[in-house]
């Protein structure tokens, strides 16, 4: 449990405060949350700030309390804090919500003519603003959400200009009269409270002649996707992984590839294997329930050695579970689904710009080990908008191998002493040729059923073992030749290890500089490979104290690492539905630190 | 010029190359209709002028599934009921291929059933035979979906309470814009129908009656047959819809009364497969996906402007 002094003293007033803003808008789910955060936030962006976004919502479209929270600084920041600044908030729940995260020095907009009457905390700044009328005014009622952005604007001491180029993004395709129109009612809302307020909380935001690129982790999946080659998507739409799909259609074509929206999630997993077998790079993603139903497939993929990319982001379960919710809880999926032994990789990306890097990564690993690649996400990463310089994804550092795809001329190597491919042959490093359907004498079959090197079933014991023990070699090969590398943060010496896999590292690398403030000294690794994944013995052995953090109840990750060390670690979970907090996180460190190891 | 060289090769096609070094004599029960699509699938896909290497067989699991273990093209035997969208995939990947997909009644009509609602309503560009023996064969003679009312299994000891699937209607409404029914003791026609089904532009399915002589106790060995267009008792229009469904109605009907109907029930010319549909948007290249890239040498297109996007 996090103390009451720690937040007060630790977060809510911390002394750059005034140039590290945290601005959320909030309402019912319908009232254009979303869109009004990101065009707010696409400005900061534009002004050379960085950005990091998080979402509360809920998974329906129309009802319920939704928010978009914006944390804004000129340093480069990558988690959320427990602290609210600038509310701005459309109904009374908004502010109910975040009584947690409000402070004294907060300040609450809102539209004192609507029907409700606002219920604000005396200490916080009530910002009173006919949002309704002055967008009236502008042109619709429509705008009332920008109405409060140029608010907003006025009370941060950010210059309204920025809103132009972020509402010409957004609305230049529905004509100049539009985005005219939202520009006033912009400049509307900023005027009024200039009029009609005379509010000093000290923000003066500084701008930068930085040049960010913003995106959230699912786009930069479907990015790195057209990237690496893929030319072949096949989906069936779930939350939070949808928007992987919705990124690609539209964008892949002109690469010359294509999207597909199967019947369910065993076509879509099914068709992905399909388009990789005729010779396209292919991926699918899915979440929840939907790799369940993929699950049925691993085993195809890797018995009949297919490349396939197969990205689960990851929302809490088990079943319908909280679909809008955060939570690491497939490892064992990953690592384990599926009956039988199959040989896969699982690579979990730990920030947004990994999530580029490592789908590029997914994509040569799957061709060059002819194996499925399961690239693990999360819905905090897949929701969540943030800055990057634009060389965090410099495209000319991409890379692609498409390791053993032989040509017509290449297949001749490949024939057995009758002239018969041998698409499964038993080489020194388990991978064998392929030969992609059309090509002249790469004919052969391809079978879940146990096979010889001619792709033809057998149960014959040896050439049993022989296949099982070359698939396997595959992973043995790329353990040696590819590099499993963690990430590290921190003090390389320091007595206490956190080791964490996936989205918490920003609030991880956050957290230190609390920690550090505290006096703590932590190492920081964190692990985007869990299979093949980089050996900690050593790093566990130095350490006088190890936690593995994740977001799950029962401490997947931890319980692998137990397993690879013969050692007991500490452990912190959490399962709220909601990510860690860089400054709850420090917290619950320093607690744990000074926790007896369980037996 | 296809990138694989295969594909679009003018050479005279022997009937042998279609048979497998390995493995040249299928593991089917003496007698069994299985025999029957093999034979009826390695003479038509020559006649239409199609070399081993620019065919795709997928099939499912079943006794039905191990088609293309006798059939020397390149093969893909996948899992239960999802041989259709691996299929389909395969040919929108590569619609240079010409794909089939085969699988028994159980595989096609009940574990795989949306696939095929779905594939017949996309209206894919390829063939799709299912083996209806009316039985589970190869787990030894379960009720399948169209197995008949009544039919006495281990399952079922007292006899099916279910009306059989009806497959003919099903597909002509799902959207299949090619659809026939031949048996396995009819081979001239079967083999006619299959170079039909190749040569139509669209979702052409199948229904191929295969006698079980294993495991379907009842069995029929589908004789007489009929040929719907042949017999002077039959009469309708195989493009009118309404015509094709009231002819379908009836010959599902009366197979389980004994009288096996055959032949084409309906054909739709000129709706557009989806591959068409998706040229026609702009949505699919006139390239193959699959060509994409496929040289090693080739210069990967770099993505800049999808970054730009993001400023
Ligand atoms: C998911 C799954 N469930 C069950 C089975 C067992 N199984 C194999 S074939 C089959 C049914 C075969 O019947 P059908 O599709 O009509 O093919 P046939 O053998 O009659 O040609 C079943 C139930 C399986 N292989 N996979
Ligand atoms: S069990 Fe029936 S379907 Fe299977 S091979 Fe024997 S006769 Fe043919
Ligand atoms: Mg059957």
């Amino acid at each position: 449990m996090l103390s009451e002094a720690f937040l007060l003293a630790g977060s809510k007033v911390r002394p750059n405060m005034a140039e590290d803003l945290n601005w959320a808008v909030g309402g019912e789910a319908g009232d254009g949350i979303d869109s009004t955060g990101k065009i707010f936030a696409q400005a900061l962006s534009r002004a050379g700030r960085h950005v990091f976004t998080s979402k509360d919502f809920a998974s329906r479209i129309r009802g319920g309390y939704t928010a978009y929270k914006i944390r804004t600084s000129v340093d480069n920041i990558q988690s959320v804090v427990d602290r609210l600044d600038i509310l701005v908030a459309l109904t009374q729940r908004t502010i109910d919500e975040n009584l947690d995260e409000l402070h004294e020095g907060s300040a609450i907009i809102y539209d004192g003519e609507r029907s409700w009457e606002a219920d604000i905390p005396e200490e916080m700044s009530a910002v009173d603003v006919p949002l309704k009328s002055l967008a009236e005014d502008a042109g619709g009622a429509i705008m009332r959400n920008i109405v409060a952005l140029g608010a907003a604007c006025e009370i941060t001491g950010f210059d309204v200009e920025y809103l132009d180029e972020a509402l010409e993004k957004r609305f230049g395709g529905k004509g100049s009269k539009i985005v005219e129109n939202n520009k006033e009612a912009a400049r509307l809302g900023q005027e009024y409270v200039e009029e009609n307020y005379d509010l000093d909380l000290g923000y003066d935001l500084e701008t930068t002649d930085n040049d960010y690129v913003l995106l959230n982790g699912n786009e930069a999946i479907g990015m790195g996707a057209i990237a690496a080659g893929c030319r072949f998507y096949a989906g069936y739409p779930i939350t939070p992984a949808t928007s992987i799909m919705e990124y690609l259609t539209g964008r892949i074509e002109e690469y010359g590839g294509h999207v597909v929206q199967a019947e369910d999630e065993l076509s879509a997993i099914n068709m992905a294997l399909g388009g990789a077998r005729a010779g396209a790079r292919a991926m699918t993603a899915t979440s929840g329930a939907g790799i369940d139903l993929m699950t049925e497939t691993f085993g195809l993929v890797a018995t009949s050695e297919t490349p396939l990319v197969i990205t689960d982001v990851q929302r809490s379960g088990p079943s319908t579970g909280m679909p809008t919710k955060q939570e690491q809880g497939d490892l064992n999926m990953a690592l384990y689904g599926g009956h039988g032994e199959i040989p896969r990789f699982v690579v979990t990306p730990t920030s947004i710009d990994e999530c580029f890097w490592k789908t590029i990564e997914a994509f040569n690993l799957a061709e060059k080990y002819q194996t499925p690649v399961f690239l693990v996400s999360d819905l905090a990463m897949s929701v969540t908008e943030q800055t990057f310089e634009p060389d965090a994804f410099n495209m000319d550092d991409v890379e692609i191998d498409r390791g053993k795809l032989v040509d017509e001329d290449e297949v001749d190597e490949w024939l057995d002493s009758q002239g018969r491919f041998r698409a499964h042959a038993n080489t020194e490093d388990g991978v064998s040729p392929r030969a992609i359907p059309g090509t002249t004498d790469g004919a052969h079959m391809s079978t879940g059923l146990e096979h010889n090197e001619l792709g033809r079933r057998t149960e014959e014991q040896d050439v049993r073992v022989q296949q099982v023990d070359k698939r396997n070699r595959k992973v043995e090969t790329a353990k040696e030749q590819e590099e499993w590398d963690y990430r590290e943060f921190g003090d390389e010496d320091a007595d206490n290890l956190i080791i964490s896999w996936g989205s918490n590292e920003g609030a991880l690398v956050e957290a230190l500089d609390y920690l550090e403030d505290d006096g703590v000294d932590v190492r920081v690794i964190s692990v985007p490979y869990i299979f093949p994944r980089p050996d900690l013995s050593d790093e566990i052995a130095a350490a006088e104290e190890t936690i593995v953090v994740e977001c799950n109840a029962t401490g997947q990750f931890a319980d692998v690492i137990e397993h690879d060390v013969l050692e007991r670690v500490k452990r912190i979970n959490k399962y709220t539905g909601v990510r860690f907090k860089a400054d709850e996180l420090a917290e619950e460190i320093t607690e744990k630190l000074s926790q007896e190891v369980p037996a | 010029m296809s990138a694989f060289n295969a594909i679009g090769d003018e050479r005279e096609i022997d009937r042998d190359e279609y048979t497998p070094g390995v493995e040249p004599q299928p593991t089917w029960c003496p007698g069994c209709g299985d025999f029957g699509v093999l034979k009826a699938l390695k003479q038509a896909l020559p006649e239409v002028g199609k070399t081993p290497e620019e065919v795709l067989t997928v099939t499912g699991i079943g006794c039905s599934g191990k088609l293309n273990s006798y059939l020397d093209t390149y093969g893909f035997h996948t899992i239960h009921g999802r041989s259709l969208p691996v299929a389909r995939a395969a040919k929108l990947a590569n619609p240079d291929l010409e794909v089939v997909a085969a699988g028994g009644d159980g595989d096609g009509y009940g574990i795989g059933g949306n696939h095929f609602i779905h594939s017949a309503r996309e209206n894919h560009d390829m063939t799709y035979i299912v083996f209806n023996n009316e039985i589970f064969g190869l787990t030894k003679g379960q009720t399948s979906p169209t197995s008949p009312k009544g039919h006495k299994s281990k399952t079922q000891p007292s006899g099916s309470a279910k009306t059989p699937l009806r497959p003919l209607s099903m597909s002509l409404n799902a959207g299949a814009s090619y659809v026939a029914r031949t048996a396995a003791v009819n081979p001239n026609q079967a083999k006619e129908i299959i170079k039909e089904a190749i040569e139509h532009d669209g979702f052409a399915h199948i229904d191929f009656l295969t006698q079980c002589p294993t495991w379907n106790k009842d069995a029929r060995q589908y004789v007489p047959y009929i040929d719907v267009q042949e017999s002077d008792d039959y009469d309708f229009d195989i493009h009118d819809r309404a015509e094709a469904a009231e002819m379908m109605r009836e010959t599902e009907d009366v197979l389980n009364e004994g009288t096996v109907l055959t032949g084409r029930y309906y054909v739709e010319e000129d709706r557009p497969s989806y591959t068409q549909e998706k040229k026609a948007v702009g949505e699919l290249p006139d390239q193959p996906l699959a060509e994409r890239y496929f040289d090693d040498d080739t210069e990967w297109e770099r993505s800049y402007d999808l970054l730009d996007r993001h400023k």
